[in-house]
């Protein structure tokens, strides 16, 4: 016993560990907003050149850019449909009836529904237009030809749509990930236990697998909004936003403002304002769900 | 309240049979334990009657009408499952009203049903909590109004003591037992435990791989068990169990030979009860051994002897140590407490070796048996 010290509990150093994710949000996160938050008060061009600090670039945004509401509006049909239509309600959808029947059969199906996601978003951009190609080598132009209807050109005729559809697909298969081990999670007795208390099958889904769902539900709708609202690369490859600004949601007309039409100042200002949005979204949501109640205890004490 | 009866009943899921053909009554009013090792078969019978499994073949028949197609919601079961199956996100009260939501019932008659419902089973006070704030035992006791609330015509019970602390499942072994005799209502109990069976049911069917091994009294079950394999499951510690051979009216087990009461011819199973042994001096006794071990436990005294028959086990009552390890010891016991089964298991009624020698033996019974 004499040479074996007992060495008292050393409290851990949380700062040191912490570094890596702290210097990776410094330089990749925190610095972007700094510079953007920075750029959107210049003149800022193509030629990177700051001339005046200025508050224009707001008054703009405010009170001279007519294609904000319907921007606006874009973003709130894009989002919006996506988001319930397939992000969550279609994602619920296949996690139910992907849990519902043969366990290898819904795998092969999640897997289908997956495949997407695994491929390059040029590829499957690609896919889309090809799809939507009014000429007769589209697919939806052969169908249409073979069943001897007229031809839509979707690209064209219903931009949104199709750039809600092609989202929506890909979108789906996070919330089915998600839901399907949700479901999984759920003892079978309490579906039985509500069967012999009168429930139908309806009964069950609705009283049983619906309150189950619903936290992660809750967790996916925000997460899903905000990466809704900020991200436009479908959008860009299949219909660049067209035509006109039909199909351009605010994502993606910052994107066009700053590098088509050389705005940086102006694009970095309405950074700003996707910013302020996507905040004000996430704490109400915050506040009106309650995801607090969510969060567990750590399992492990390092304090 | 109601009559089952199972005919033919067996249920298969593809290729392997879990239930074979069974045929059963439970009459109404009835307490019954399903008693039986895991995998026997107990909770597949429960499910079955409950709705939640369809039989493969056979009729269950509730009072007398067929519901073996009939889905579980339309079967009026109480069921109180061993995870208890608790609805997370309901109240203590939206739980035990849960039931009362699929039938036409108003809701002053409901509040006034879960309030008796709880009261029953003396959770009157917990009615606004959530089940995650709920001890194991209360929210046993939420599940068990939650199944009696609809006033169901059979009561089942899934191993519902079992995840209970050994004092509360004592209290709730009485307490289960003074509801159900109180509402009078059929109720059929899942357990692999004996003593819950023995002292709550009024009687067991003692179920192994797959099939009914016996139905009973509790004490038809322990003193005149039908087979080998209940006289082993049923009572701690076990049925001492010993290989002989019966030729006419002889016994032979090990080196000792006995004279039977009948006639019987072929390989035996002799069977004795622990305490149906008495630890007496070697003179005399049919069969003598050494002391292995002694284990006293408090109210009794647990002995193992070796005797030229093998181990043999024997409870002595009282606290007090009578015999060391070592000594030399004889065993007698009561002739008609002895059981013999045949070469299958099954017990031969009415057979059992007498404790006087056989005559053709005496010689091999003189010399010292060890």
């Amino acid at each position: 016993m004499s040479q074996t010290r007992l060495r008292a509990h050393r409290p851990a150093r949380p700062l040191l560990y912490l570094m890596p994710a702290i210097a990776l949000l410094a330089i990749f996160f925190l610095g972007p907003i700094l510079v953007n938050s920075v750029i959107a008060f210049t003149d800022m061009g193509v030629n990177l050149r700051v001339g005046q600090f200025t508050l224009l670039n707001f008054e703009r945004i405010v009170q001279r850019d007519g294609r904000i509401p319907m921007v606006l509006m874009t973003t709130l049909i894009y989002v919006g449909s996506t988001l319930f239509l397939f992000n969550v309600g279609l994602g619920a959808l296949l996690a139910m009836t992907t849990t519902a029947i043969p366990e290898k059969l819904g795998n092969f199906f999640r897997g289908l529904w997956l495949l997407p996601r695994m491929s390059p978003a040029v590829l499957y951009g690609m896919l889309w237009i090809w799809i939507a190609d009014p000429t007769p080598s589209g697919l939806l132009a052969q169908v249409t030809i073979a069943l001897g209807l007229p031809t839509v050109n979707l690209r064209n005729d219903y931009p949104l749509m199709l750039v809600v559809l092609a989202n929506g697909l890909v979108g789906a298969s996070f919330a089915m990930v998600i839901l399907t081990s949700s479901i999984r999670s759920i003892p079978a007795h309490l579906a039985n236990a509500a069967r012999v208390d009168g429930a139908s099958e309806w009964g069950v889904l609705r009283h049983v697998v619906a309150p189950a769902l619903s936290q992660p539900i809750r967790f996916i709708t925000i997460y899903q909004a905000l990466s809704l609202m900020t991200t436009y690369e479908y959008i860009l490859l299949i219909t660049g936003g067209g035509p006109v600004y039909d199909s351009t949601p605010y994502a993606l007309y910052i994107y066009r403002r700053a590098f088509e039409n050389g705005a940086y100042a102006y694009g970095a200002a309405l950074a700003l304002g996707l910013m302020v949005i996507g905040v004000v979204i996430t704490l109400l949501q915050w506040r009106l769900t309650d995801m607090r109640s969510t969060f567990a205890a750590p399992k492990i004490e390092v304090l | 309240m109601a009559q089952i009866t199972l005919t033919n009943v067996s249920k298969s899921w593809g290729e392997t049979r879990v239930l074979k053909p069974m045929n059963l009554t439970i009459e109404d009013g009835e307490f019954v334990a399903i008693l039986g090792p895991s995998g026997c078969g107990k909770s597949t019978t429960l499910f079955l009657l409950a709705g939640l499994y369809a039989p493969s073949a056979g009729e269950i028949a509730f009072d007398g009408h067929d519901v073996s197609r009939v889905d579980a919601r339309d079967r009026n079961v109480g069921i109180v499952f061993q995870s208890y199956a608790l609805y997370p996100n309901l109240t203590v009260r939206e739980n035990i009203a849960f039931p009362l939501r699929f039938k036409s019932v108003g809701k002053p008659e409901t509040a006034r049903r879960v309030e008796e419902a709880a009261s029953l089973v003396q959770i009157g006070a917990l009615l606004d909590r959530r089940p995650s704030q709920l001890s194991g035992g209360q929210q046993q006791r939420v599940a068990l109004a939650r199944a009696l609330v609809k006033e169901p015509n059979i009561l089942l019970l899934d191993e519902p003591l079992s995840n209970l602390d050994a004092t509360l499942r004592i209290a709730m072994r009485a307490e289960l037992k003074a509801i159900q005799k109180r509402l009078g209502i059929t109720t059929l109990i899942v357990t692999h435990d004996q003593i819950e069976a023995i002292t709550m049911a009024d009687r067991i069917i003692c179920m192994n791989n797959g099939e009914i091994a016996q139905i009973g009294t509790p004490d038809d079950l322990y003193r005149r068990p039908n087979n080998l394999f209940v006289a082993g499951f049923i009572g701690t510690p076990p049925m001492n169990r010993v290989k002989g051979h019966a030729t006419g009216r002889v016994l032979k087990v090990a080196d000792e030979s006995f004279q039977l009461s009948a006639d019987h011819s072929g390989d035996v199973t002799f069977g004795l009860r622990p305490e149906d042994i008495s630890l007496v001096a070697p003179v005399d006794a049919p069969l003598s051994g050494l002391i292995a071990s002694v284990e006293p436990m408090g109210r009794e005294v647990f002995y193992t002897v070796d005797t030229p028959a093998g181990p043999i086990h024997a409870l002595e009552y009282g606290e007090t140590v009578r015999h060391a390890t070592g000594a030399s010891v004889g065993l007698t016991w009561k002739p008609e407490l002895g059981l013999l089964f045949d070469a299958t298991g099954d017990r031969l009624g009415g057979l059992h070796p007498d404790l006087s020698h056989s005559a053709d033996s005496r010689t091999a019974a003189l010399q010292p048996a060890l």
